[in-house]
């Protein structure tokens, strides 16, 4: 998984500090997680676009068919940490 | 008073106006949305090759719908197709019935602070005061449409997986189901808008949110909703879409004002709510009867729809005596609703923004973890996306056309 550092730079490209799913600010967790850190990690997928891994899960897991990025619509595709 | 559900983009009264900051007009509101997030006419048209896209939870096999579908009566019928549940009332299923999750709590809180830290023109929110999951909405037609002045009350209902499922939605103004006011806004209350799973085109997505959802819906109202209509994207009749529009603007004001203030109690409309409509009536009112006035050459012509739908007769000279009677009402007893609405501060309301008003339920106040600029982000998103190009808003997009 991707740590901190990633966040940091992330945060530079897309100028956004929170999970397009649950809302909630990276520096913190997901909404089922009660402390951050790497209990709640985030990942990346190909598109760039950052989530929570526990907010991504639930909404890839809930697709029948085609799994789109939340935020592209592109196919989510995991990006290799 | 309560503050105003008035659109600011013509700069009248604009102390009363929810987003005097705001560029976006109801104009513009209406089609840049639409672009992006919602099924308008363009892109359902677009999208009729693509409809196995489509979200359609247990309709395999039959795709042909979109010809069950041109023509309005049968259209209500021939959409079962997307199976989607879209009933706020329906409560016959677990999606509903389940409690719902802490972190779909904190969402649903999250998505309405969103609203009230930066109302979009012409829209308010009001959370159930017995059930988070629900909440009421009212949506003010745009500038510039049919549907200006008119009040357009939804019931909104969260499942308990929101944002994995999208909300549900019913028009709760249909003149007790008997009014379609748009090709997508069906009598029967079904809202008909791809991310809400009832229409062919972009589904739903979690980075949406409730301010998504009804501004998507906004931009259904728009100028010339004859257009919505699969298949009628030029008219089959020269002055099929002017027709319409006469249409529409007499039952927005019979039914989405008229209507709806008289009959706020019989809908269970919040109290908040129907201040707002009743504080905003008197600024609409020279324009309704402006309305009335240029159209009193129609009274006593059947009404058709080029849908095909039956409606009444024109009679806009008994819409204006409604209309003063309405007036004298409320300008005689200044609805006082202090019994019913403890907390809400008279003379409060004209300078604030948007639904202050509506703010009352402090249960809202998000536990931990949730800031402010977490919360204006979310709602800055969902707009400023929308407008730039239309391509890379939250959901909105463009890669699940083809
Ligand atoms: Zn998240
Ligand atoms: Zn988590
Ligand atoms: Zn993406």
């Amino acid at each position: 998984m991707e740590g901190w550092t990633g966040v940091a730079t992330w945060k530079w490209i897309a100028n956004d500090d929170n999970c397009g799913i649950c809302r909630m600010a990276f520096d913190g967790c997901c909404p089922d997680c009660k402390l951050p850190g790497d209990d709640c990690p985030l990942v990346w997928g190909q598109c760039s676009h950052v989530f929570h891994m526990h907010c991504i899960v639930k909404w890839l897991q809930s697709q029948s068919t085609n799994s789109p990025c939340p935020m592209c619509r592109q196919e989510w595709k995991w990006k290799a940490g | 008073m309560a503050s105003s559900l008035k659109p600011d983009s013509k700069g009248v009264g604009s102390s009363k106006l929810p987003s005097s900051s705001s560029p976006a007009s109801a104009s513009g509101m209406s089609s840049e949305p639409a672009e992006s997030a919602s099924g308008s006419g363009n892109d359902k048209k677009k999208k009729k090759s693509s409809t196995k896209t489509a979200k359609s939870e247990g309709s395999e096999g039959s795709f042909d719908f979109f010809d069950g579908m041109v023509g309005s009566d049968g259209a209500e019928n021939g959409l079962v197709y997307l199976n989607a549940k879209w009933d706020p009332d329906d409560l016959s299923d677990g999606d509903m019935m389940s409690p719902p999750s802490p972190a779909c709590v904190r969402r649903i809180k999250n998505d309405i602070l969103a609203i009230y830290s930066d109302p979009p023109p012409g829209l308010c929110v009001m959370p159930d005061p017995h059930n988070i999951t629900k909440i009421h909405g009212l949506l003010t037609g745009p500038f510039d449409t049919p549907y200006e002045g008119g009040f357009f009350y939804f019931l909104i209902r969260f499942p308990h997986d929101y944002p994995i499922s999208p909300p549900r939605v019913r028009l709760m103004t249909t003149g007790n189901g008997t009014v379609r006011f748009n090709p997508n806004l069906y009598k029967s209350g079904k809202v008909c808008l791809s991310i809400l799973g009832t229409w062919a085109g972009p589904s739903w997505s979690p980075a949406q949110t409730l301010s998504t959802v009804l501004i998507s819906i906004q931009s259904l109202m728009n100028e010339k909703p004859y257009h919505n209509e699969p298949g009628y994207k030029h008219e089959r009749t020269p002055g099929d879409s002017k027709n319409y529009n006469d249409i529409i603007m007499h039952e927005t004001i019979r039914v989405a004002v008229c209507d709806m203030i008289d009959g706020a109690t019989r809908m269970h409309m919040p109290d908040t709510l129907r201040a707002v409509m009743e504080s905003s009536f008197p600024d609409y009112y020279k324009y309704y009867v402006q309305v009335c006035e240029s159209h009193l050459h129609l009274d006593g012509q059947p009404m058709n729809d080029p849908f095909g739908d039956s409606r009444p007769t024109f009679n806009f000279r008994q819409l204006m005596k409604w209309l003063k009677t309405i007036k004298a009402r409320l300008s005689d007893n200044k609805t006082d609703y202090s019994d019913s609405d403890e907390e809400r501060t008279p003379g409060q309301g004209a300078s604030n923004k948007g639904c202050r008003d509506c703010r009352q339920d402090d249960n809202l106040s998000l536990e931990g973890g949730a800031h402010g600029k977490n919360i204006s982000g979310a709602s800055a998103e969902g707009h400023s996306s929308n407008t730039s190009d239309g391509s890379e808003g939250p959901g909105g997009g463009n890669s699940n056309t083809s």
